[in-house]
């Protein structure tokens, strides 16, 4: 933003927008020079009545802020794919997955969250790649360490999950990838098959050592439920672990949120309904609380219509309080495309009045705003 | 005769938007009982949310229940996520319901020649008191008692509202 400042309002510190010329178009100041004492009692001398200064608005600020921490967090999470692919790899070559080696992008994560788990999510979502695989590994691990972190998780324990994480669907490189990474659902033959790689994982891990049991277990249950419906061993309750417990309830949200050839992605608010249609008999009920006061009722990338008649996206999550999301605003009330995002925290006091009426998709905007 | 009349002219937006929420919000069917009167709120609920309301109209409307009903709420406010006690996370969810009841009902009020605004919703619990040490003493307005029931149980709401003198 440029505004016109007399010159009996312009401050030290302040930046020039436009050059200062004086007679003839002499060069005086340049442009982006932060003012100090000497230009202005120079700019008095020269009697120029006004200068254009640049000003930052507080959302433009954040908007600015935001974009440099998710260029530094991109780093991270694709330092995170060059890790899996390694695994990978020296899997297809019978090495050994070394712990040292899938705990360093783990602990990138981990002080991400901690960092900035907004920013973080925001990721999850921009990162939906050709090979899911890799996305959607680091994306449990994600999610699994947002939830841990809301269940006091800390530490070592932390860690092991969000190394169960993104391990939980290594046994998946022992299973033709044609049968699960192509444009059509699974046949049934196929899906005998696919059932194996929570044992295959587990396997894995068995073989390369170093791996404690509880991460072990995370894997070989990660498909389990709690009423006993779930494979391949059909444990219930109790029996499932602890770990497997959490990367199973996050692994089930990603899956239906994340991009799949054979098919578009469920709204996250409507998956949360799928999971929770069944959820009561699937999973602990304190998963479920922890994923649905941190991620999922406005989950951050989803697009929502406020009662204002205003449409946002969501960019940030207020723990304890999920209907109460922090939103950039995408189009005012009359539909008109905003180029510079207002920010608002549904959680503060000045908007206690405003709230999300329904969550919608890409579609929905392009048909509310061919309209006008 | 008539100030009863005028009264049903900004009570009856309440009664039926409280119906029309249920069902559009949490998708479950209610129904109103009978209507009562009541010199004040009543104050033995184990829990209120109480919302202000301030314009044409001027007064609160408190939605009272009982906790498992409260409970029972949120959890289907939180699509579905069991419940077991009345946390933050589950007072903000009240706190949004009341506030998403009151908007619906604040646009039926602007069409009965009504404008009025909201307060931020809060919620008030006495459940640890079986509602017993609980006395609304400021608001001394005639309220009238909509009970609706539904499903999970029933809540009462109440309405302190009365015209603003001009």
């Amino acid at each position: 933003m440029v505004i016109k400042k007399n010159i009996n309002d312009v401050e030290i510190g302040m930046i020039l927008a436009q050059e200062v010329t004086g007679p003839q178009g002499v060069h005086l100041i340049p442009e982006n020079t932060a003012l100090i004492e000497e230009h202005l009692t120079k700019l008095k001398q020269w009697n120029i009545d006004y200068v254009f200064i640049k000003v930052e608005s507080e959302d433009e600020r954040i908007e600015k802020e935001e974009i440099k921490t998710r260029q530094i967090f991109q780093k991270a999470y694709s330092n995170a794919v060059t890790c899996l692919q390694n695994i990978k790899q020296n899997i297809s070559s019978e090495k050994a997955i070394k712990i040292e080696e899938i705990e360093a992008p783990v602990k990138d994560m981990m002080a991400k969250v901690n960092e900035n788990r907004d920013v973080l999510m925001q990721l999850t979502r921009l990162n939906m790649m050709e090979n899911h695989l890799f996305s959607h590994s680091i994306n449990v691990c994600v999610y699994a360490l947002v939830v841990g972190k809301y269940l006091n998780l800390a530490g070592e324990q932390l860690l092991e999950l969000g190394t169960t994480a993104l391990l939980h669907d290594i046994g998946m490189v022992k299973i033709e990838e044609s049968l699960w990474n192509n444009n059509r659902p699974v046949s049934d033959n196929s899906w005998q098959h696919i059932k194996k790689h929570p044992h295959f994982g587990a396997e894995i891990l068995e073989q390369s050592g170093g791996y404690s049991r509880k991460i072990i277990e995370g894997i070989k249950h990660h498909h389990e439920r709690i009423n006993g419906s779930g494979y391949p061993l059909g444990l219930k309750g109790d029996e499932i672990s602890f770990y497997g417990g959490i990367v199973g309830l996050v692994n089930v949200f990603e899956s239906l949120t994340a991009y799949r050839k054979y098919r578009e992605p469920v709204i996250p608010n409507e998956a949360m309904k799928i999971i929770l249609a069944k959820g009561r008999n699937h999973f602990a009920p304190e998963f479920l609380r922890a994923l649905v006061a941190h991620i999922a009722i406005y989950p951050i990338g989803s697009l929502v219509m406020l009662n204002t008649g205003e449409i946002a996206q969501v960019t940030g999550v207020n723990p304890e309080h999920p209907f109460r999301p922090k939103l950039k605003v995408l189009f005012d009330c009359e539909r008109n495309q905003q180029t510079k995002a207002r920010r608002l925290d549904l959680k503060s006091k000045k908007h206690e009045t405003t709230y999300v009426t329904k969550t919608i998709n890409q579609a929905d905007i392009d048909n509310l705003t061919s309209k006008q | 005769m008539t100030k009863i009349l005028i009264k049903a002219r900004f009570v009856n937006p309440f009664i039926l938007c409280a119906v029309k929420t249920m069902k559009s919000l949490l998708q479950v069917d209610a129904a109103r009982a009978d209507i009562s009167m009541r010199p004040q709120p009543y104050a033995g609920y184990e829990v209120m949310i109480i919302l202000g309301v301030a314009g044409d109209i001027e007064g609160q409307v408190i939605y009272g229940m009982r906790l498992g009903v409260a409970l029972d709420l949120a959890s289907r406010m939180m699509l579905g996520v069991p419940l077991d006690n009345l946390d933050e996370m589950a007072k903000s969810a009240l706190c949004e319901m009341a506030l998403i009841t009151f908007d619906y009902t604040r646009k039926e009020l602007v069409e009965a020649g009504y404008e009025c605004q909201v307060t931020p919703p809060s919620v008030i619990t006495s459940f640890l008191t079986k509602g017993l040490e609980m006395d609304i003493s400021t608001v001394r307005i005639r309220t009238l008692i909509v009970p609706i029931s539904y499903a999970g149980g029933e809540i009462e709401i109440n309405i302190a509202l009365r015209e603003k003198k001009a």
